[in-house]
């Protein structure tokens, strides 16, 4: 009867809860669930995926200014971290938008091109465009070329003047107002790293002569010391670029000296300033075609006068011949006309036994209207004599020196020292004639050797007595101590001795002989003088 | 201003050599810039610096300068034909070694002797950096040692908390146009 009973309750409850009982095991099912998917971040972003975008979107049409100062602090580090972590892929997202932004600006800067050549076209009568025929005539490029360089005309804004070997700065001028700052040093650094490294790095031999950046070129020409960048915007034309060359050399020529010794003293190229100035100004901002200093309007005028000249030109027959005389007229001047073994052999009859450099050893190199001298010279100052001599001798216009000045190892330079005997008239403290230049060459030594101490020693022939002699040979020794001092050297690097007679090289019975004892010699060692010596 | 006061200002190319991480980009940018930064930026190729130091002594009677043009090279380890050009025209160069890492006093490995073949008779100076990070004090032991064996100055300095960095590079301006 219990029994009966209990199983009714349980009918009577599954009855009355198998409904709510279903539904909270289904509810304890999708709580499972769902703190499973809580716990799983990838399932998260599943979720919210659908609905985010929705609602970045309306939050962001609702208050843009809101949201990008909640996501401004975030924004700068998440991107950093994003490009450290995966460079690659964020070049790959950007590549397809950046491709259209560079698209899209090159159209725009094409539609302006194109624009200011139509205007250039359509002002096909005036007469800057029958200007234009007529130098497309002459200089054989055609008409839509010489537009194209006037629609992109050359405007230089800054010209540097760098030390080749160390990247110093020597010279800067800017079309800036306040272009002076301490970043020019290190430009002039940065291009001098950036040649070496294109040199080396593709081990061409030659020099990098151009970089562009963005709408900027610099232009590098280089020379055997130093090297001009000019940083420009427009294309650059032959007149330019000969004339950046023209710069160059004249900065050579001027400098040769202090380029070569250049010792961190920048103040001595001050004056390249006024070359390199006149660059920027002859192609500066001053001069580009529409600016003010072009615009006085006095063309109508000219342009009546030529109008009438041209008729009176025309009918008169003059233009047929005019034409012709263009046509048949050279575009350039005729190479420069230069026999070098002729050269050579002048030269060596100018010079034959006032220097010592080897003469025949100078090559002679026709570039254009421009003749460059090549090989050694044994001293500056005679490196000076020879570029003047064959300026003298060959028709060339422009000169360039590029004999190099022997450097030898020390011992070398000792030796030649040793061989630089100065020779003097009888009986007297006065150099014989032609004995200059080598006192010359030997201060020239000592400095490029920082030589600390020299010896001089003077001689004379048999002839007189020895008292006399070794006073004579003393005031020969100061003679050339003062010559010295007076050309840079320090009193207290010169050591002076007389020896008299007492050490003949030559014969003292026949004049040459005696000539060969009349001497001071050079040593850069005190055991090679006598004990008759002092430096005061 | 008369030509008599007027400054004579020179400008000397500074090389600076080291192994990775011992402090180089950190010295000069204390020395330039007036700062030191705990993150380590590996510095790629060449960085420049320019520091003009006035007023260091007088030469007949005219104040004397000089701009510092620093190239602070980085892989010097790795001699290219590239790096060897970097060398050129330096007048001097600062050796940097880190105290706390005895390796990185190996001259080889920062080919001291090429970069002195290409510049001879540059200056040199040696530098200790990283005192700060000696407890006990520095061991200037193998510095004194290199420096000796070359002829050259030596300092002990600390990029991070500026100690003897200004000293070391005024000692350097003043030898380098003495």
């Amino acid at each position: 009867m219990a029994e009966t009973k209990s199983e009714n309750l349980h009918r009577l409850r599954r009855l009355m809860l198998a409904a709510d009982e279903a539904r909270v095991a289904e509810l304890e099912r999708a709580l499972v669930r769902l703190s499973d998917r809580i716990s799983d971040t990838d399932d998260w972003l599943e979720m919210l995926d659908p609905v985010i975008a929705d609602a970045l979107a309306n939050k962001i049409s609702e208050s843009k200014e809101e949201m990008a100062e909640a996501l401004a602090p975030v924004m700068g580090p998440a991107l950093k971290h994003q490009i450290e972590e995966a460079k690659d892929d964020i070049a790959d997202a950007l590549y397809p938008v950046i491709g259209r932004t560079i698209r899209r600006s090159i159209a725009e800067s094409m539609k302006q091109l194109v624009k200011t050549v139509n205007d250039k076209v359509d002002k096909a009568l005036s007469f800057q465009s029958l200007f234009r025929k007529m130098k497309s005539k002459v200089a054989g490029v055609s008409a839509g070329e010489l537009a194209l360089a006037e629609s992109l005309p050359l405007t230089v804004h800054e010209v540097f003047l760098i030390h080749k070997q160390s990247g110093i700065l020597l010279n800067h001028v800017s079309s800036q107002a306040n272009g002076e700052s301490s970043d020019q040093e290190i430009i002039g650094g940065m291009l001098t790293a950036i040649r070496d490294f294109a040199k080396t790095a593709f081990q061409s031999g030659q020099e990098l002569s151009n970089i562009r950046y963005e709408d900027l070129q610099i232009y590098l020409e280089d020379g055997r010391h130093a090297y001009l960048a000019v940083v420009c915007t427009g294309v650059a034309n032959d007149e330019f670029l000969a004339r950046l060359k023209l710069t160059e050399r004249r900065v050579h020529s001027q400098f040769y000296r202090s380029l070569r010794n250049f010792d961190g003293d920048v103040a001595a190229f001050q004056a390249s300033r006024i070359g390199m100035a006149k660059l920027l100004h002859d192609f500066g901002t001053d001069n580009e075609p529409g600016s003010g200093a072009r615009r006085v309007p006095i063309w109508p005028a000219v342009v009546l006068l030529l109008l009438a000249a041209g008729a009176a030109f025309y009918y008169t027959g003059l233009a047929d011949k005019t034409i012709a005389w263009f046509r048949a007229r050279p575009a350039q001047p005729a190479p420069l006309a230069v026999d070098a073994a002729v050269l050579a052999a002048e030269l060596t009859e100018r010079l034959q036994g006032k220097v010592t450099s080897d003469l025949a050893g100078i090559r002679f190199v026709v570039d254009g209207q421009t003749l460059a001298l090549e090989g050694q010279a044994s001293s500056a100052e005679e490196r000076i004599v020879i570029g003047h001599t064959v300026a003298n001798l060959s028709p060339a216009r422009i000169i360039l020196n590029n004999l190099n000045v022997a450097a030898f190892p020390l011992h070398q330079a000792e030796a030649r020292l040793r061989s630089l005997r100065v020779q003097f008239a009888a009986d007297s403290g006065d150099l014989a004639p032609g004995e200059m230049h080598k006192l010359r060459e030997v201060v020239t030594i000592m400095k490029t050797y920082d030589i600390p101490t020299i010896y001089l020693t003077g001689h004379t022939d048999g002839s007189g007595n020895e008292a006399l002699n070794l006073q004579l040979s003393r005031n020969r020794a100061e003679k050339v101590r003062q010559h010295f001092i007076e050309n840079g050297i320090a009193a207290d690097q010169i050591v002076i001795a007389g020896l008299g007679a007492s050490e003949p090289l030559g014969n003292n019975a026949t004049p040459e002989g005696q000539q060969l004892n009349r001497r001071v010699e050079f040593s850069l060692n005190t055991k090679d003088t006598g004990d008759n010596r002092d430096n005061e | 201003m008369s030509a008599a006061s007027e400054a004579i200002i020179y400008s000397k190319k500074i090389c600076m050599l080291g192994t990775f991480g011992v402090g180089k980009t950190s010295l000069v940018r204390r020395f330039v810039h007036r700062l030191f930064d705990d993150t380590y930026l590996s510095t790629i190729g060449v960085q420049i610096y320019k520091k003009e130091i006035a007023d260091l002594n007088s030469a007949k009677g005219r104040p004397l300068g000089v701009n510092l043009v620093i190239w602070d090279l980085a892989n010097i380890e790795s001699l290219t034909p590239a790096t060897r050009t970097h060398f050129n025209g330096a007048s001097a160069a600062i050796v940097v070694f880190d105290l706390t890492r005895p390796e990185t006093f190996d001259l080889k490995q920062i080919h001291l002797r090429t970069f002195l073949e290409v510049n001879p008779g540059a200056q040199v100076i040696f530098v200790g950096n990283k005192t700060d990070l000696m407890a006990e004090g520095p061991d200037e032991k193998a510095l004194v040692a290199i420096a000796g064996e070359y002829d050259a100055h030596h300092f002990l300095t600390s990029a991070k908390d500026g100690s003897n960095v200004d000293e070391m590079f005024q000692a350097l301006a003043a030898n380098v146009i003495s």
